[in-house]
């Protein structure tokens, strides 16, 4: 029972690494993507093939597969970043849905559609854990730092962006492939703790799960993507429904409609969550709620 | 600190497709003075302010700051040569705070690398204590401190586009471009706005070339003034010698 619990968080954690990337890209830079699960599955499949074919070391293999996952990254940025419109969430599309088919269609490498087993498992929840903690405090410093916020203000106004001397193509592509390089990671961690993959992992309902996540925690937060993604990644896990996969997506879709319609920012919206901040908001609401009773009282009175 | 840039412009001309936006423009902005744009609407003015940042390319002509020409570079090349702007619709990081937009103008004064955020390296701590003083130093001065908690597109108006001008300072200008300013302004308004961009140009060694239809405002703040009419240019002076001046007077009653 609890080897269970710790391999539902060991995947919440990876699957966190990776939603943490989609928000850089997503939330904090406001460029939309469909593909993300596509960096994912370069990532892992990047990782198992350098573990199996090169017999590199796992965390070698890992950065193989990171390193595959941002050049993939870089190819449909240099492409597309520089236009108008939305090229570049055509292009994530159709690399998330290339990249599985590409998967599929070359078993003697990938194994195919029947998967690629026999992959070392060298990942734990111990190692997944603290990698994402760290993720968090680089992240945290990167948005606390010149080229985060160059991101929040391609996000806000791009022309304005511009005005004050951002290189706004530099710096989508920066958080391009800073999503690329934590959905690579979390392709890879995924691989050496599952020991197989399938190319139906990577689906575009994963990618949209990955984007959705995001944004219901609030664009622009970290701590909202944070929460979002422990609430929501394991949901299938606290519900025990057997067929909870495909539920996910409809959930999903409530969840978003609930949002659009009472918080159309977000959980957190670009707020971040602080203990000060949740304080704060409690002693508003309590003072309004004396100041009602008070209210109702003189009406009584 | 930098000093104040001139700008000249050079038979410049500027065609949408069939439109004539600007055409066979000469117009010199000597250094440190606060020069006037005016003209009706449609004239070209904003398209002026756009070649200059890099925003559209000439069809033909030249720029040049300080004798370096503009044409060719990209916009966040042209603010970091020292080219400041506003817009005449404003341009606020509309969901971060008044610090946060004016903190987000300093990175031009940032030269860590990506590494040094990561890892808070001396030089990150010392660059970002430095911004963050000028910042504060900024707000003060403009008389926005008290406001710096407010997320920029919640306030009203007139602090938006002080804020807007007060995000163009701390990128430490050589020449500020004011996209009619005082754009929706009453009276009141209008004057308190002067006497501003008159205090900025007192503190800052900066060329002003600003934009507006409010003639109270030209006409007091303007060491000199350019007129535009369809594209071309109408006339140049003082503000006496604009207010005199019968071409203009024609293009502006003509126009009503
Ligand atoms: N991006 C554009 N595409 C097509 N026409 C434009 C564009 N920008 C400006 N124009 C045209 O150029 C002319 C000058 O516009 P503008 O510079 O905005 O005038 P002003 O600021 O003096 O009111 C107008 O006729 C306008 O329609
Ligand atoms: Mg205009």
């Amino acid at each position: 029972m609890l080897s269970y619990w710790t391999g539902v968080a060991t995947l919440t954690g990876i699957y966190l690494i990776a939603t943490l990337g989609v928000s850089i890209l997503v939330g904090f830079t406001g460029l939309f993507s469909l593909g993300h699960a596509g960096f994912m599955a370069i990532g892992a499949y990047g990782t198992a093939l350098a573990v199996k074919m090169l017999h590199l070391p796992f965390y070698a293999a890992i950065l193989v597969g990171i390193l595959a996952s941002m050049l993939a990254g870089a190819l449909i940025g240099k492409a597309t970043l520089r236009l108008k419109g939305d090229y570049f969430v055509i292009a994530t599309l159709a690399i998330g849905e290339c990249t599985k088919l590409l998967i599929e269609n070359i078993p003697s490498i990938t194994g195919g559609a029947r998967g690629l087993a026999d992959i070392p498992r060298k990942t734990n929840f111990f190692v997944v854990w603290t990698i994402l903690v760290i993720v968090v405090v680089l992240l945290h410093r990167f948005l606390n730092a010149k080229h985060g916020r160059g991101c929040v203000a391609v996000r806000e106004e791009e022309l304005a962006a511009k005005s004050i001397g951002i290189d706004t193509t530099r710096t989508k592509m920066l958080s391009l492939l800073i999503s690329c390089a934590l959905c690579g990671m979390a392709g890879g961690l995924l691989a050496g703790y599952m020991g197989y993959l399938y190319p139906i992992m990577f689906t575009m309902a994963k990618s949209n799960e990955l984007t959705m996540t995001v944004i219901l925690g609030g664009a622009g937060s970290l701590t909202g993507t944070i929460l979002a993604g422990l609430v929501l990644i394991p949901l299938p896990e606290y519900l025990r429904i057997e067929s909870a996969e495909e539920w996910r997506m409809v959930l999903y879709g409530v969840l978003v409609v609930i949002v659009v319609v009472f918080k159309p920012s977000g959980l957190m919206g670009n707020k971040e969550f602080t203990v000060s901040g949740l304080l704060r908001r409690l002693k508003k609401w309590f003072s309004k709620e004396k100041r009602n009773g008070e209210k109702g009282a003189g009406e009584r009175g | 600190m930098s000093c104040a840039a001139s700008l000249s412009v050079e038979h410049l001309t500027k065609q949408f497709g069939g439109v004539v936006a600007l055409n066979d423009v000469t117009f010199e902005v000597k250094p440190g003075e606060i020069h006037g744009l005016i003209g009706p609407n449609g004239a070209g003015k904003t398209t002026l302010f756009n070649l200059i940042t890099g925003i559209y390319r000439p069809t033909e002509g030249d720029l040049k700051l300080n004798g370096q020409s503009l044409v060719g570079k990209e916009s966040h090349e042209a603010a970091n040569m020292g080219i400041a702007r506003t817009f005449q619709n404003i341009r606020l990081f509309g969901e971060l705070s008044v610090y946060q937009n004016l903190i987000t103008a300093c990175q031009k004064h940032l030269s860590y690398s990506l590494l040094d955020g990561f890892l808070r390296t001396a030089k990150y701590r010392q660059q970002e204590r430095e911004i963050a003083e000028l910042t504060e130093r900024t707000l003060k001065q403009i008389g926005l401190w008290d406001l710096r908690e407010q997320m920029a597109g919640n306030l009203p108006y007139g602090q938006q586009r002080r804020v807007e001008i007060a995000r163009a300072l701390v990128t430490d200008p050589q020449l500020l471009l004011l996209d009619e300013p005082a754009a929706g302004m009453n009276e009141e308004e209008t004057g308190k706005l002067s006497e501003f961009i008159r205090s900025i140009q007192e503190q800052y060694p900066v060329t002003i070339l600003i934009i507006d239809h409010h003639m109270d405002v030209i006409m007091s703040i303007c060491d000199r003034i350019t007129v535009f009419n369809f594209g071309s240019l109408l006339a140049e002076g003082t503000p006496e010698e604009i207010q005199t001046n019968e071409a203009v007077i024609e293009a502006y009653l003509g126009s009503e």
